[in-house]
């Protein structure tokens, strides 16, 4: 008689052989299939409900191996990560673990591994974050570390992924993995990506974050897929422990005659039609405005003109005059220029002889040109969106801020870019916003962030 | 297919449907589609760049523009394109990074303090890389996507067929949000349950009273949360249902105002582009068909009638048999030698646990008798239809 038997099945947990007349715990009869079908997410409560009523099984959905990993490439860890990790292992090995920008996440995550000694998979919201941990991982273990994502299709015993390559490949890989790691967690409640610990078998889970709540209240579910919150740190309680001071600069300028005339020409038909319209910049009529403007000619033209009052802003020839006075002031320096729109990035980069880079950057020039920025080769990189959360340019001293949006997450996590230790270095933050039109305004929504208290 | 942001749909109450460029429209389109092909064979030899910014004048401020893209997407999967130039760019671009990083600051206005140099560095990399100065300046991020040339443009579209295969697009996006598709369908089995097999979705098969089925497509996870995770799988199946004569669909999508329903059947018009396959497997087959029906018989036979569910598979056998007296059987042939195939094959029948089935082996496959179960007869040229009658009275139920 075949003892019932456990087997991973796209995401999920196939249970066979099981005779008893009372339903396997956690399991749900699927008719498609005839068989015994449960999430892979309970995987551990399952075999731990085996053990409890003793029900003798074979297990062959678990596919992840023990791992001997030992950090070659040791820092010492600071009270606050290793806090944080005698937390997160005292609940379980489940949970979340909030740090701010800057105070050393991954080397919490690295420890963990090396504690877990079991498969691990990384994710990460970007394509950049992903190179990152990739990079950080193979250095900490002097290990070949795998990539799902950026076109790289790579498992290994340690892989790294973004949220969009591990959602979509979850059901094929959620029985290889015993860890699961998540940077940037606060992404995770989507309910696309809340698949990816759904359709994983891991047992071990850590999420990481600088800004946990959302204001739509979708942390909440990161309870059952991850775990409670373990360990919480705020920037003010680290600030001089070991980031560095850092002082900010507002650098006002206006548009140049023409720019001003097209711009109030532009600005003055937008807000006529959405003074008309009642348009307010959030809730539902937002959207109505954008689904509007692919049937009446008013709201595609109001749409089309906001997009070139955004152009107008964000390339304004006087913010790039006092770019060019920044890179005078600070050419010895090491300067990160951060911008909204990727034409802009290449278009200085061109202009000043910078490197740029972008989300089109290919993964390997990427991981070069950081590296020569980290050696000093470089003296200074210009980027888009691509850095903003947490891609961490260690020695970076100066940063400028050319245009952005309104997104206080955002500002805060640009700002951990240069917030790095570094002995006797103050880094300097520059932000250059041009006067009388709409990006006053954001600006002053991004000071209510936690940072400038 | 097409990217989500171009797909269009209405919802009325509890219905949503693709905006379909419809035949009332599709003479304006049409010029459309000329135009745009025009555009794209117009570009061959020039930059991403200029074609997108031809494309977007093209567009003008119309408010249609997302058909308009849409139309363009699915041209521009027929194009290719490439660098103007075989070099290695991000070693040109660090020689003239790493150049610069010697005369920062690089200014655009000179002054006492501060020269251009940027020319000069420029020129030196022209050196080393062996282009013209000219050019430099604009291969220094060649091979960008924007920067890219359009190589090649060969397309079999004619403006009709693109606005076929628009609205093809335009059902398929909409099944990008489905969680669920129900199917009733009476024929065409085979064909349609290929293509389930090939799109990884799961079936649910519920037989009809009448006649025919209705078949529930879904993925595993699906058993334990609503999921759009397989609406591309269903997306990638619909042109092989589109195969189909005689079926009704439905999905159900999701959307932020909440479930609804999108329906579909064979008067939607729409047409597929995948292969539907022979008749007839082999020339075995297609004999004995002809054969069995040129005289008129008690027994009246049907090609791939009967579905087998196995679960996670199904079993079609090549005939099916019905007597007026409410008997049926079943005929498959096995004819092809490959062992994996074959394997296949006698798993999926002692699966079926079917005992109005009869097998018609061919001999030179060297079986014996005890590889399968139940009725068994085996030919060497043709199947006679004499001893397959005979056969078929044994075990007909």
């Amino acid at each position: 008689m075949p003892v019932p038997t456990l087997r991973f099945h796209e995401g999920t947990l196939i249970l066979d052989h099981w005779v008893e007349k009372t339903n396997p715990p956690l399991f749900r009869w699927d008719p498609r299939s005839r068989t015994w079908r449960a999430m892979a997410l309970h995987y551990a409560k399952i075999l731990k409900a085996f053990e409890e009523h003793q029900i003798s099984h074979e297990d062959e959905a678990l596919a992840f191996t023990h791992l001997e990993l030992n950090i070659k490439l040791n820092y010492d860890l600071y009270d606050h990560q290793s806090e944080a990790l005698f937390e997160w292992m005292n609940q379980g090995s489940r949970g979340t673990v909030i740090l701010p920008t800057g105070s050393g996440k991954s080397l919490v995550a690295i420890h963990a591994m090396a504690e877990m000694g079991t498969s691990s998979l990384v994710v990460a919201p970007t394509i950049d974050l992903m190179n990152q941990w990739y990079d950080r991982i193979g250095d900490a273990f002097k290990i070949d570390v795998g990539i799902l994502g950026g076109g790289y299709h790579e498992i290994r015993p340690i892989t790294v992924s973004t949220y969009d390559s591990a959602y979509r490949h979850i059901d094929r890989y959620g029985h290889r993995f015993g860890f699961l790691i998540f940077d940037e967690i606060h992404h995770l409640p989507a309910p696309t990506y809340s698949q990816i610990p759904e359709l994983s078998l891991a047992p071990f889970r850590l999420g990481l974050t600088a800004t946990y709540r959302r204001s739509d209240a979708q942390h909440l579910k990161l309870n059952h897929l991850i775990g409670p919150v373990v360990y919480e740190k705020r920037i003010k309680d680290l600030k001089g422990e070991h980031l560095s001071e850092y002082e900010i600069h507002r650098i006002h300028i206006a548009l140049t005659p023409q720019e001003k005339k097209e711009y109030s020409a532009l600005s003055d038909s937008y807000h006529q039609y959405v003074r008309e319209k009642g348009i307010r910049f959030y809730g539902r009529r937002w959207e109505t405005f954008i689904k509007e403007s692919t049937y009446t000619p008013q709201a595609r033209r109001a749409m089309l003109a906001r997009k070139e009052m955004r152009q107008i802003l964000f390339g304004a020839e006087l913010k790039l005059e006092a770019l060019e006075s920044l890179l005078k002031q600070h050419h010895k320096d090491r300067m990160i220029v951060f911008t909204e729109a990727n034409d802009l990035v290449y278009r200085i980069s061109r202009r000043h002889l910078i490197p740029a880079l972008t989300h089109k950057t290919d993964t390997v020039e990427r991981k070069a040109i950081l590296d020569r920025f980290r050696r000093g080769e470089y003296r200074m990189i210009v980027t888009s969106k691509v850095l903003n959360e947490g891609v961490d340019i260690p020695d970076a001293n100066v940063a400028v801020i050319l245009g952005g949006s309104a997104s206080p997450i955002e500002h805060l996590q640009r700002l951990g870019r240069i917030l790095r230790k570094k002995s006797g270095k103050k880094a300097i933050l520059y932000e250059i916003i041009t006067s009388g039109t709409q990006e006053t305004n954001i600006s002053y929504r991004r000071r209510e962030s936690d940072a400038y208290r | 297919m097409l990217t989500a942001d171009l797909i269009r749909s209405r919802t009325v109450g509890d219905n949503i449907s693709p905006r379909y460029i419809t035949r009332r429209y599709s003479a304006n389109y049409l010029d459309d589609c000329l135009k745009l092909i025009g555009t794209f064979e117009k570009h061959i030899g020039k930059t991403q760049e200029e074609l997108m910014s031809a494309l977007e004048n093209l567009e003008g401020k119309r408010t249609d523009f997302k058909i308009f893209r849409g139309l363009a997407k699915l041209l521009s999967e027929d194009g290719e394109f490439s660098p103007a130039r075989q070099i290695n760019y991000p070693a040109l671009r660090h020689s003239i990074f790493s150049r610069a990083q010697n005369h920062y600051p690089i200014v655009s206005k000179s002054d006492l303090l501060h020269q251009n140099q940027r020319d000069q560095i420029l020129s030196e990399a022209a050196q080393e890389f062996e282009v013209p100065v000219k050019v430099i300046d604009g291969l220094l991020y060649g091979d960008l996507p924007e920067n890219q040339i359009l190589t090649s443009f060969k397309t079999t579209h004619t403006p009709e067929t693109l606005l076929k295969r628009y609205n093809l697009a335009q059902a398929q996006g909409l099944l990008y949000r489905a969680i669920r598709l129900r199917i009733l369908l009476k024929e065409d089995y085979r064909i349609v349950f290929q293509y389930i097999k090939l799109s990884g979705l799961m079936h649910w098969i519920t037989p009809l009273p009448s006649n025919g089925m209705e078949i529930i497509l879904d993925g595993p996870s699906s058993l334990f949360r609503n999921t759009q995770r397989y609406g591309i799988r269903m997306a990638n199946f619909l042109p092989g249902l589109l195969l189909a004569k005689t079926w009704e669909m439905r999905a159900d999508i999701q959307t932020p105002q909440g479930p609804k329903f999108f329906y579909l059947d064979p008067k939607c018009g729409l047409t597929s582009h995948y292969s539907p396959g022979k008749r007839f497997d082999s020339q075995i087959e297609e004999k004995f068909f002809i054969k069995f029906t040129r005289k008129e018989r008690e027994w009246t036979i049907e090609r791939e009638g009967e579905v087998i569910d196995l679960g996670d598979s199904v079993f079609i056998p090549d005939f099916t048999f019905r007597h007026p007296d409410g008997r049926s059987a079943s005929l498959e042939i096995v004819g092809f030698w490959t062992p994996e195939y074959l394997n296949k094959k006698i798993g999926k029948i002692k699966r079926s646990k079917r005992k109005n089935l009869v097998l018609a082996v061919n001999k030179q496959l060297n079986c014996s008798r005890d590889d399968f179960q139940g009725e068994i007869m085996f030919y060497r040229t043709g199947l006679k239809i004499g001893e397959c009658l005979e056969k078929l009275e044994k075990v007909a139920c």
